[in-house]
């Protein structure tokens, strides 16, 4: 019968244990969280049983939409603008010789390894509304552009994740086979040509690469827009996070919904 | 493009102290096939990237023509050039590869589909025109390369050991391909090769380069049967080296005395008497009943050929090939024989290399 079944006697080695091991790692931290998740996000405490009453509820109001648009419009541009600083500044270290290449180098990851809402923190201390240079500036009589907002948090999520689509990138350059652009010059292309038609179509998979981690990693961040948003410029997650510790008594129904519409956001891109 | 004669002239490139070409000169005719031989380290990709505009020409110069070519960027060159790896740009489907140079030169569109058709169909993919180059093989990549390099209709085409990735027998087809196409499109072919059979299968005149230098320039029997140095001899096909002993006042009329064997009435171009070296062929050396004396010590049937391993009295080995067709038995290893050679083929050196016959 197991014959029948394509089925085999497992061997029971040092491998089989590992299969074991993994699998029920991955039930217990990815699975069960992830589909108590899910489940949760279909009960409300005003209806009894399965029910898409909170997803209703998200889809009907502004306060919700507008979060979600407000997500979007965030990390959208913030990839946007990772993707103009990160990926030029790959081609120029990877491609010249820029003085001081290896401080710089170290000074990207430096940015890449301390948490977002450290920046975002630096930043207000800067430009804040009790901000040195803001006061700087007050005293003579110059008003400085606000921190605070969606410009504000596309800032620093701009000088802290533009590293990925850096690091991304300046690897696919790095290891480009360099016939395939002297191939290119060869057949009569100038630089710049060479750029458009082989150079970057042959690194794009690096590039989307890079954008996606940006993407994904902006659209889950929580320390920088709640330090910058002020309450003014609600992104899911901070909507997560409230909702969850709510004043009123929290609502983790609510909350389990809006984390599902966060990951699949992320998911979506993902798959794009 | 009307396709150019190529002048070199003592062309030099320098990595720090180490001299890659050191002061080349070459003449290659217009329509020639012309092949760059030596072996790693040669030199001879450098001079072939120095045409292409890949390297800089530290001094000398090159020319197309009467044009002088050497601070022409490598995109206005007019070269087409075919790649060890092939470099297939792999986001582009074959046709758009072969298209590439058309579009970068502004060609029509009309005019790009039906020249890469044309160039395609020559190489024999026409039905492969639609893939990507994720989908073919190592052969069918070449032929997009060749394609590639030459529907731009080049002043000057450039190979750089295009065949080195393929496999035996794919190699001497697409060689005899490469050979009838550049026959019939006429265009001046400068082809590099560490190979020599390859080499001398394909080319229309050789130059043997080795540290830097040009060792000989010619055409490939002259450059197999008279190698004028003894780099060219060992480096072209299989030689023997023989010592010897050249004696006799008439060098129209000298003897060779290798391994107490003397070979009477050897015409040399100049006097010469002491010691030398002989090269010869394993193909020119016959085992008969008279000549050097010697031990044979490991014959290998290859088919056609047996080819002997033999140690003269002298202490030396030589190589000696007797064809199957000639052979009345294969001699055991072990044997005592007697290896003659063709006086003819053979070439001379006296003690400093130089060519005395």
């Amino acid at each position: 019968m197991m014959k029948l079944l394509g089925f085999r006697k497992p061997k029971v080695d040092f491998w089989f244990f590992v299969k074991v091991i993994v699998i029920l790692a991955m039930l217990f931290f990815l699975v069960y969280p992830f589909s108590t998740l899910i489940t949760r996000s279909f009960f409300s405490k005003k209806v009894d049983g399965m029910t898409f009453d909170n997803y209703a509820t998200f889809f009907s109001k502004k306060y919700y939409l507008d979060a979600l648009k407000n997500t979007l419009y965030i990390t959208f541009f913030s990839s946007l603008t990772c993707l103009l600083v990160g990926a030029p500044m790959a081609y120029l270290m990877t491609r010249y010789n820029i003085f001081g290449k290896k401080i710089i180098y170290v000074c990207i990851i430096l940015a890449l390894m301390s948490p977002p809402f450290i920046g975002a923190y630096s930043w207000i201390l800067l430009f804040g509304r009790a901000g040195f240079v803001t006061k700087l500036f007050a005293s003579i009589g110059i008003k400085t552009p606000t921190i605070y907002g969606p410009g504000g948090i596309i800032l620093v999520f701009t000088l802290h994740l533009y590293p990925y689509v850096y690091l991304y990138v300046s690897g696919a350059l790095s290891s480009i086979d360099s016939s395939l652009e002297e191939a290119g010059e060869n057949l009569g292309s100038s630089k710049i040509r060479r750029l458009f038609t082989v150079t970057l179509p042959v690194v794009m998979p690096s590039i989307l690469a890079g954008v996606v981690m940006v993407f994904m990693t902006s659209l889950a961040d929580f320390g920088t827009p709640m330090l910058l948003g002020e309450g003014k410029t609600r992104v899911l997650p901070v909507l997560v996070y409230d909702a969850y510790m709510s004043e009123i008594g929290g609502d983790a129904n609510m909350a389990s919904t809006l984390s599902v519409i966060v990951v699949a956001c992320s998911l979506s891109v993902l798959l794009l | 493009m009307e396709s150019y004669n190529v002048a070199i002239k003592d062309a030099v490139k320098t990595y720090g102290d180490f001299k890659a070409v050191a002061g080349i000169t070459l003449d290659i005719n217009k329509g020639e096939f012309f092949t760059l031989l030596g072996p790693s380290g040669c030199g001879k990709t450098t001079l072939l990237r120095m045409i292409a505009g890949f390297n800089t020409i530290d001094q000398g110069t090159i020319s197309f023509g009467d044009r002088v070519i050497n601070n022409v960027p490598a995109h206005k060159r007019g070269i087409g050039m075919v790649f060890q790896n092939y470099a297939i740009f792999p986001h582009l489907s074959v046709f758009n590869n072969v298209a590439y140079g058309l579009k970068a030169r502004k060609v029509s569109a009309d005019e790009i589909t039906k020249r890469v058709e044309i160039a395609l169909e020559m190489v024999q993919i026409s039905e492969l025109a639609a893939r990507m180059p994720n989908e073919l093989s190592g052969g069918q990549q070449q032929r997009v390369a060749l394609a590639r390099a030459f529907v731009i209709e080049p002043s000057v085409l450039l190979m750089d050991e295009p065949l080195s990735n393929l496999d035996a027998k794919l190699r001497v087809q697409m060689r005899a391909t490469i050979k009838k196409l550049q026959r019939k499109l006429g265009i001046t072919t400068i082809y590099v090769t560490h190979d020599q059979e390859e080499a001398l299968a394909i080319s229309d005149r050789i130059a043997v380069m080795r540290n830097g230098l040009i060792m000989q320039v010619g055409e490939p029997t002259e450059i197999y049967k008279k190698p004028e140095n003894e780099f060219v001899a060992g480096f072209i096909g299989v030689s023997n080296f023989l010592d010897c002993e050249i004696e006799g006042k008439d060098h129209e009329n000298a003897v060779l005395n290798v391994s107490d064997y003397r070979l009477p009435g050897i015409r040399l171009s100049q006097p010469y008497q002491g010691a030398g070296k002989i090269a010869v062929r394993p193909e020119y050396l016959t085992l008969s009943k008279e000549g050097i004396q010697g031990k044979i010590e490991l014959s290998t049937f290859l088919g056609d050929f047996i080819e002997y391993e033999i140690l003269l009295e002298n202490g030396q080995t030589i190589q000696l090939n007797e064809y199957t067709k000639d052979a009345l038995t294969i001699k055991p290893d072990g044997m005592k024989v007697k290896v003659m050679m063709d006086t003819d083929s053979i070439i001379i050196y006296n003690a400093q290399g130089e060519v005395l016959n």
